[in-house]
């Protein structure tokens, strides 16, 4: 039996293969991080490269909007919402205004109703489109983001289209919308649709069945479903 | 419009609820007192089904008319029902100073939410265990969205943190602190 600390010319099999001694250790990562999109401070515990314990510290892109909104008149906090998201700002236009709607006991004109579904599910695709795209890009694979965010364009230039500008839409008004659909812009949806799926096949056939993406996500950041409504 | 969570509180736990209402959207609420949310909480939780946490806020109801200004806050908690598409809204009436029992213990998701309510409205929670800021720095004076609290109030720059905080200490690891 040799010293610990003695350099030993045959290590045994177990030697190999033994857990190296590691103390945890204290990182900040932030507020500003080439591996973060936002600012966001987070003081990390690691055990190697397993995360122990971690604080996130939230507040750096914290604007005050509910300070602001509650100091203009309704109708002024539209331009607001846009900025709450911007990869879905029509969801979150049409969800302010759905509760100004309801506050009034307004009911709005059902064509207004079909297109305010069918601009929040334009951008309900764009947003997971961007979400797949950056989980591919986060992992190293630059192609299905390009396939992704070409998807996503698309989408924006429909909105582009409905709206007049490509993310701080403020579309619709308290109740209904501030205009209708452009001529044609129902035909184009439909091809940009198509083509979208194409776009998608592709991110599809290079993520879901990749070895390094399943290997790298399967079992990452497990919750269960009772952390899951727990936590909300 | 079900009434189903409101219902079970009242005739379980009647002494803790204060009054119950329906809003101009038609929303069945209910005003449960300070020190009974928890439990109203695990109830709807553990019994009724309530297991997801969608949020929590608070409104300063300094600038309404003088008979709903005491108390001068309100806590309100969103809680939902998955399996029966249930919405639960409750509510809890607090002055200036007074502490709200923290449910931090029954929703995991409260913790984060009741900082919030810390921070912006200076509502304490009797027992969250870690009640710090969570969106502006500590070292900021008084609680942004009061309503008495100025649209442009504007605070001095803070002396810099000691390096110490930042970056890992030496021996340590910044461990052993």
């Amino acid at each position: 039996m040799m010293a610990d600390d003695q350099y030993d010319p045959n290590p045994s099999d177990d030697e190999l293969e033994a857990h190296l001694q590691t103390r945890n250790m204290v990182v900040n990562l932030g507020p500003s991080h080439p591996a973060t999109h936002g600012t966001v401070r987070l003081r990390i515990e690691l055990d190697g490269e397993t995360i122990v314990k971690m604080d996130p510290e939230v507040g750096f892109l914290h604007r005050g909007f509910q300070k602001s909104c509650e100091n203009v008149t309704w109708t002024q906090c539209l331009p607001y919402t846009d900025r709450l998201d911007y990869v879905a700002a029509l969801t979150n236009n049409f969800g302010f205004l759905s509760a100004v709607e309801a506050l009034m006991g307004v009911e709005i004109p059902e064509r207004a109703k079909y297109i305010r579904v069918v601009g929040a599910e334009l951008h309900r695709i764009a947003s997971h489109l961007t979400t797949v795209g950056a989980v591919g890009l986060e992992l190293g694979g630059f192609a299905p983001f390009l396939y992704c965010i070409e998807g996503r364009e698309l989408i924006t230039d429909r909105v582009t289209e409905l709206t007049g500008a490509r993310l701080t839409t403020s579309y619709g008004r308290v109740g209904g919308l501030n205009r209708d659909l452009p001529a044609g812009w129902e035909d184009k949806v439909l091809k940009s649709l198509v083509k979208i799926e194409e776009h998608l096949d592709e991110a599809d056939r290079l993520l879901t069945r990749n070895r390094i993406f399943t290997d790298r996500l399967r079992g990452t950041g497990d919750i269960t479903k009772d952390d899951a409504l727990d936590f909300g | 419009m079900s009434t189903f969570a409101l219902d079970q509180i009242h005739a379980q736990l009647p002494e803790a609820l204060v009054e119950r209402y329906v809003d101009r959207a038609g929303d069945a609420w209910g005003v449960v007192k300070p020190d009974h949310i928890p439990q109203v909480a695990k109830l709807l939780k553990e019994r009724l089904g309530f297991r997801l946490f969608i949020s929590m806020d608070a409104v300063d109801r300094l600038h309404l008319p003088p008979e709903e200004q005491d108390p001068r806050f309100e806590v309100v908690y969103f809680l939902r029902n998955v399996e029966r598409g249930e919405l639960a809204r409750l509510k809890v009436r607090v002055n200036e100073g007074d502490e709200v029992h923290s449910i931090r213990s029954v929703f995991q998701g409260a913790n984060w939410a009741e900082r919030f309510v810390w921070d912006f409205y200076g509502i304490p929670f009797k027992g969250h265990g870690d009640l710090r800021r969570i969106l502006m720095y500590e070292e900021f004076q008084g609680h942004a969205l009061r309503k008495d609290y100025p649209l442009r109030g504007r605070q001095g720059l803070i002396p810099e943190r000691p390096l110490k905080d930042i970056f890992r200490g030496p021996g340590t690891n910044g461990v052993a602190e």
